[in-house]
C-alpha cells in the first residue's frame, strides 16, 4: 500500500513531490481536485492531474470514503 | 609444374581476369575427380559485382549506405505502438484500466513531438455518458498516475466510438499538450492542455487507455486500438 505524505500546500508520493494547485476540469471551472469515482479522484499539481484511490494511505491512515480521503490531502 | 608445390609457383599478382585459367577437380558423382579448367570468367560470374553506391546500391536521401558503423537515422518517424486489439471490457460506475503499453525508455530523445490516437468504443447500457481517458504511469497502475488526455463523452446508447487524438511537443522532458478547444474537427478530444507535463522517457512509460463509466451502472465500455507516431528532434 502506497502512502502520501502531506505537508503544507504539498504532498509527496512515491519519493516526488507535488505542489497543490487547481486545474481546468471539463466544464471550464477552476477546481483543485475532482472526484472521479467512489474510491478515486483527482488532483491538481504542478506535475499535472495525478490520479489516487483509496489504495494510497495518507500519512500511514487508512480510507474508506473518498471524500474524507480528499479532505485529509489539503 | 610437375614437381612442384603450388607454393613454389610463380605468383599472378593481380586479380583474376576473366580469360585466366583455373585448375579444378570436378566431381564424378561416384566418389572420383575429373581434371577441368574453368576461366576467370566462370569464377566471377558466380559472385556478387562490387557493390558502387547509387548504382547498384540504393542510397537513403542520397548518403551512401557503404561502409562499417552505424547510420543513423535522424528525424525519422517512429511507430512505438500501434494496435487493434480490443480492449478489457469495463462494466458500470468504475473508471478503470481496458488497455495500456509500454514505451520503453530512450524510445523518444528529450525534445520530441508525438501524436496518441485512441479508440473508446461504449458498447451497452444506460446512462449520461462515458468516456475514454489516457493516463501515464511509470507502473501498470491507475495509481499515482498522471491524466494525459480526456476523449469526449460517448452519449448514445447502443455502439459508439470515435476516434480521441493528443498532440505532445516534448522540450527537455517537459511536454506541451496541445489545446485541442475550437477544432472544427470532431475527432479532437476535449480540452487538457499544460506546458508543464513531467515526461522523462529516460525511463520507460505506461500509457493507460482507461474507460470511465460513472454515468451509468450498466454501462459498458473498452478502448478498442491505439496508434502513437512520433519524432525525435
Amino acid at each position: 500500500m502506497s502512502n502520501i505524505k502531506t505537508s503544507e500546500g504539498k504532498i509527496t508520493f512515491n519519493k516526488i513531490d507535488y505542489v497543490l494547485q487547481n486545474f481546468t476540469n471539463d466544464s471550464g471551472e477552476s477546481v483543485s481536485y475532482a472526484l472521479v469515482s467512489d474510491s478515486q479522484v483527482h488532483i491538481g499539481t504542478d506535475k499535472g492531474i495525478i490520479l489516487f484511490d483509496l489504495s494510497c494511505t495518507i500519512n500511514k491512515e487508512t480510507f474508506t470514503d473518498i471524500n474524507l480521503f480528499t479532505a485529509a490531502l489539503y | 609444374m610437375a614437381n612442384k608445390k603450388i607454393s613454389q609457383l610463380t605468383a599472378k599478382g593481380t586479380a583474376l581476369a576473366a580469360t585466366d585459367l583455373v585448375e579444378i577437380s570436378e566431381s564424378d558423382g561416384a566418389g572420383g575427380y575429373v581434371t577441368k579448367s574453368v576461366t576467370g570468367a566462370n569464377v566471377q560470374s558466380g559472385l556478387q559485382a562490387t557493390l558502387v553506391s547509387a548504382t547498384n546500391i540504393k542510397t537513403i536521401n542520397s548518403n551512401t549506405i557503404l561502409g562499417s558503423g552505424d547510420l543513423v537515422i535522424a528525424g525519422g518517424q517512429k511507430v512505438p505502438a500501434v494496435s487493434n486489439t480490443i480492449g478489457t471490457t469495463i462494466t458500470g460506475l468504475t473508471n478503470a484500466i481496458s488497455d495500456s503499453f509500454l514505451l520503453p525508455a530512450n524510445t523518444f530523445s528529450s525534445n520530441c513531438q508525438f501524436d496518441l490516437q485512441w479508440y473508446p468504443s461504449r458498447i451497452a447500457g444506460t446512462g449520461t455518458a462515458t468516456q475514454g481517458l489516457v493516463y501515464i504511469n511509470s507502473t501498470n497502475s491507475l495509481t499515482g498516475a498522471t491524466l494525459f488526455a480526456t476523449g469526449a463523452n460517448l452519449t448514445s446508447t447502443g455502439v459508439t466510438n470515435i476516434t480521441c487524438r493528443r498532440t505532445v511537443a516534448l522540450r527537455s522532458n517537459v511536454g506541451t499538450l496541445i489545446s485541442t478547444t475550437s477544432q472544427a474537427a470532431s475527432d479532437f478530444s476535449s480540452n487538457l492542455p499544460t506546458e508543464n507535463l513531467p515526461f522523462d522517457n529516460t525511463s520507460g512509460i505506461y500509457f493507460l487507455f482507461v474507460m470511465n463509466n460513472v454515468g451509468g451502472a450498466t454501462l459498458q465500455s473498452r478502448n478498442v486500438g491505439y496508434k502513437l507516431v512520433g519524432y525525435n528532434l
